[in-house]
């Protein structure tokens, strides 16, 4: 157990967490240059592309250290999105140190110091890298300094590195074996290990990932889940090499997984407790939580023909993305479909781009709300998951949305601009640190509502990108919200209804029917686009009819060039969705989303 | 002009000669236009008339058709001549309006007396086949009745309609995303074709394809232009010179456009064009969208039976709702029509009924 080290890797997006890692991959001959793949960690082809990692993984390599002694390093890869901060800090709770990732060009950002903060309470040891050394822009002083304000290290415990030209990367490895501790735990106690992530394989099931804290595990062992209370056989145990390397005995210290034909991802829950049947542990590990869902928003088939093979590739999804969660729900627009619940606004993306990838199914996404809590004058509690499903004026006392604490880091010359922002989407500042002299954190108490709004890009925009955003709940608060209703052509379009605060009510309702008289292609007929609370109406617009679309000549040299116009035509309009006689396209539906 | 002449003449060598698909086939009509053919000396014209007709083997008794695309300030009595010397059947003359502030906003070079003139005496002259382009949808301060009245006062035997179409990269497409040129309006071009469409029919003429129409003829039939119905039935076709297009079974080709580099590849005895090969879904497609601009409409049996499948099998959806709707109506012998007054409207129907790959990736 002495030669083993477990630790996670900390840092912000595009710091260069990922390239770093396949340096450390390549010079302990984990993998082969050849099979070094860019990324290789984010094995799904959406994270490649997004330059994320949503999931979190696991590699282990081996290392002859310096001391001439072979030693076995753990690498827990960690998501870097808000939407997952659960699965970070399971990932974080699995480790005894972690190598705390800062560009030396950039400095440290929101997620960073929250993932930090994590490490920090778990009482990680933090080994502090200085990446993009090679960068004509490094600025290792100032950046350098940041992190000893942060994490009280000593300037010389800085490791200068990067993971372009692979400086430091020895330095890095030796830094582990020196600095981060090995793991405790007492192999002979009753088996105490920690889930921190699961995968889905279409061959074996789903796959989990744990630490083992304490005691063994052998091949062929009953297993229990503590949380969940299931038990399995232990089919098949080993370690995390670049590919699964079956073992017959793993013990305290150990990352490992366990394959025991578990077909559904929502029986392996990320933190859970997995102790043996015979010989149960008496605690189970500390920090387990249901994940709950932050985002809502209605899932359907732009096809309503395509129901059931919606709910059929929702289901297959869910195998292996436990934190999605749906149930069927009707809207008078759309038809059948799913309301379902999503981590954050990423997660939602990723959903429905993997089930267009995935399973090919076409589907529309409604505008995404957060929950509301709402009390009837009677007295009554109900949790509206769906705007539409707010009690009607008359009858309805309160209403409380979540609140956030939203976390921003920004240079001090954007201050201004991120205030007004934070201000505009009816955040309170509740606390501004400067972290060095042109570094600031802002604090704000902002409805999680607001951020669903298109929070992010505009954040990013006013600060040309230098601002970084991180944010925890902090519980419900009482709000003035209405229920803003989209009609066209005088019929409400249930799913296009929003609650928004109602002293934004009015701009926001001509701004959606202006941006909806964008995005509503004109058809054979007027159509009209109302805006309204209640029964008042309060902003309108009109879409004018086509009259003509044909192009006039059509001979030789044209009929190539119009065929594939018509070809791409029509495959706009597959993506439509039609409600009552009018042809709506996805964008309408998350028009409320891009307001400027 | 010269090199130009010398190098279409030896791209239809090239072709007659480098493909059995042209070798084999017999020629019925040869167009001259896509340009303006009409600014060649009547020597000119006749070296290349005669050139590729020889190229290509074919005796010039042999084609029942011979249109030469012509500006009317081109058409004097020299030229007009020539052009009978040369074997030209049928003129095409790109009149657009007799206004002439509309032509002036529409930057031509004649005025409205020349091109009556230049129709008269081409007919006169003895080119019995004329027909003229207007243009609708103009917005000037023209009258489209006096336009339509002007026209139809000439020796003509066939008619195109073209709606004003403000393109980008255009001297018009510039002027009016500077705002120094009104954008045509829908309201006035959909009341002006409606019009166009409602005179000819009293006048007996057959509006037997989306932008154009045909005169009767004495013996019964009308005066339809062959080489263009040719491409609305899916006929193979032979184009030659710097971006013409042609077709033959499943492949199309594009020369390039560039005049130099066209110029430079046939010096070399090369041809540079772009080709494409044609799916049965890409032909399907093509019959669709040609065959619903005519008046003759859409055989579905027959793009069963060629192409594989027929619109209710490609889409039933959208071939039902193309039914109720009224946007298709059955015709003679199994076809099916778009209704006249809804041509101008005729893209959405034919898009509608596409065949689409349905294997192809849906892109977010």
């Amino acid at each position: 157990m002495k030669n083993i080290r477990n630790f996670c890797i900390i840092a912000h997006i595009d710091h260069g967490k990922s390239t770093l890692a396949d340096r450390l991959l390549q010079t302990t001959g984990t993998i082969s240059d050849r099979e070094l793949q860019e990324q290789t960690l984010d094995d799904m082809d959406l994270e490649r592309e997004r330059g994320i990692t949503i999931k979190s993984h696991a590699i282990q390599m081996d290392y002859k250290g310096e001391d001439g002694q072979e030693y076995i390093f753990n690498l827990i890869d960690t998501p870097g999105h808000v939407d997952f901060s659960y699965e970070v800090s399971r990932s974080i709770a699995a480790c005894e140190g972690a190598l705390l990732i800062v560009d030396a060009t950039q400095g440290i950002e929101a997620q960073t110091i929250s993932n930090l903060y994590l490490a920090l309470e778990h009482d990680l040891e933090i080994v502090p890298v200085l990446n993009k050394m090679d960068l004509d822009s490094a600025d290792p002083e100032v950046v350098g300094e940041q992190i000893v304000d942060l994490i009280g290290c000593k300037m010389d415990d800085i490791l200068p590195a990067s993971g372009k030209t692979g400086m430091g990367v020895e330095a890095i490895l030796e830094a582990i074996v020196d600095r981060v501790p090995a793991p405790k735990g007492d192999p002979e106690a009753p088996l105490q290990a920690m889930v921190f992530d699961s995968v889905f394989n279409s061959f074996r099931g789903i796959i989990a990932y744990y630490r083992i804290l304490n005691g063994s595990l052998q091949k062929g062992d009953r297993v229990k889940f503590m949380a969940t209370g299931k038990e399995y056989g232990a089919d098949e145990i080993g370690v995390l090499g670049m590919d699964l390397t079956p073992k017959t005995n793993l013990s305290a210290g150990d990352v490992g997984y366990i394959i025991s034909g578990i077909k559904n991802a929502k029986e392996v829950k990320v933190g859970d407790t997995l102790t043996l049947q015979a010989n149960p542990c008496q605690d189970a590990v500390q920090g387990f939580e249901d994940v709950k869902p932050m985002v809502f928003a209605g899932i359907y088939p732009v096809d309503t023909e395509d129901y059931e093979e919606l709910r059929a590739s929702m289901e297959k999804l869910q195998l292996n993305d436990a934190s999605l969660v749906f149930e069927p729900e009707s809207s008078a627009a759309l038809g059948f479909g799913f309301r379902c619940g999503f981590l954050g606004m990423l997660h939602m993306e990723i959903i429905q781009e993997r089930l267009e990838r995935e399973f090919n199914m076409t589907v529309i996404t409604t505008v995404p709300n957060v929950g509301y809590k709402a009390y009837t004058k009677k007295g009554e509690f109900m949790e509206i998951m769906n705007p539409s499903d707010l009690p009607e004026a008359n009858h309805l006392d309160y209403v409380e949305e979540p609140f956030i604490k939203a976390q921003i880091i920004t240079k001090s010359e954007y201050v201004g601009p991120v205030m007004s922002l934070c201000i505009e989407k009816r955040g309170n500042l509740t606390n501004q640190v400067y972290l060095t002299s042109d570094r600031v954190e802002l604090t704000f108490s902002m409805p999680l509502g607001e951020i669903v709004f298109d929070f992010y890009d505009k954040l990013k925009t006013i600060s040309r990108g230098y601002a970084s955003f991180d944010y925890f709940p902090d519980g419900y608060k009482q709000s003035h919200l209405v229920k803003l209703d989209i009609m066209l052509n005088g019929d409400q379009v249930d799913a296009l209804s929003a609650l928004i605060h109602r002293d934004h009510a009015f701009t926001l309702g001509k701004k959606i029917c202006l941006k909806l008289k964008q995005l509503i292609p004109r058809q054979q007929f007027l159509i009209a686009l109302q805006a309204a609370i209640g029964a008042k109406i309060i902003a309108r617009e009109t879409i004018s009819a086509v009259r003509k679309d044909v192009t006039a000549k059509c001979y030789g040299g044209d009929i190539t060039r119009k065929r594939k116009l018509l070809e791409k035509q029509k495959k706009g309009k597959k993506r439509m969705r039609q409600i009552g006689t009018v042809e709506v396209p996805q964008s309408a539906f998350l028009a409320v989303l891009k307001l400027d | 002009m010269e090199p130009m002449v010398e190098a279409i003449v030896e791209e239809a060598r090239i072709r007659a000669d480098s493909s059995a698909a042209w070798g084999q086939k017999t020629f019925q009509t040869l167009y001259l236009g896509g340009g303006t053919p009409s600014l060649l000396e009547g020597r000119q014209l006749k070296t290349l008339v005669d050139g590729v007709l020889d190229a290509l083997n074919v005796g010039s008794s042999a084609l029942q058709e011979v249109t030469l695309e012509a500006n009317p300030e081109d058409i004097v009595p020299e030229k007009v001549g020539a052009w009978l010397e040369a074997g030209i059947t049928r003129l095409s003359i790109g009149v657009q309006s007799f206004h002439n502030d509309t032509l002036h906003w529409m930057n031509r070079a004649h005025d409205g007396e020349q091109a009556k003139n230049g129709i008269r005496l081409a007919h006169e002259m003895g080119i019995r086949h004329i027909t003229m382009d207007l243009i609708y949808g103009v917005p000037t301060d023209r009258l489209w009745e006096e336009d339509m009245a002007q026209a139809l006062d000439l020796p003509i035997e066939h008619l195109s309609a073209y709606s004003l179409t403000v393109e980008p990269n255009t001297v018009l497409g510039t002027r009016v995303s500077k705002g120094h040129a009104t954008k045509p309006c829908d309201e006035r071009t959909v009341l002006e074709y409606q019009a166009l469409c409602e005179r000819m029919l009293t006048l007996g003429w057959d509006h037997y394809e989306t932008s154009n129409w045909a005169s009767p003829l004495p013996t019964g039939g009308h005066h339809h232009a062959m080489h263009n119905s040719a491409y609305w039935a899916g006929l193979p076709y032979l184009g030659l010179g710097p971006g013409a297009h042609g077709h033959h079974d499943e492949i199309r080709y594009a020369n390039v456009s560039n005049n130099p580099r066209y110029l430079q590849a046939l010096g070399k005895g090369l041809l540079l064009q772009e080709e494409e090969v044609l799916t049965p879904r890409d032909r399907y497609n093509e019959s669709l969208m040609t065959g619903l601009r005519t008046a003759r409409g859409i055989h579905p049996e027959s793009l069963r039976t060629n192409w594989g499948k027929s619109p209710a099998e490609v889409d039933g959806m959208a071939w039902k709702k193309a039914l109720e709707q009224g946007a298709l109506i059955p015709s003679e012998e199994g076809r099916y029509r778009i209704p006249e007054p809804l041509w101008i409207t005729g893209d959405q129907v034919s898009a509608s009924l596409f065949w689409l790959d349905e294997n192809a990736t849906s892109c977010p």
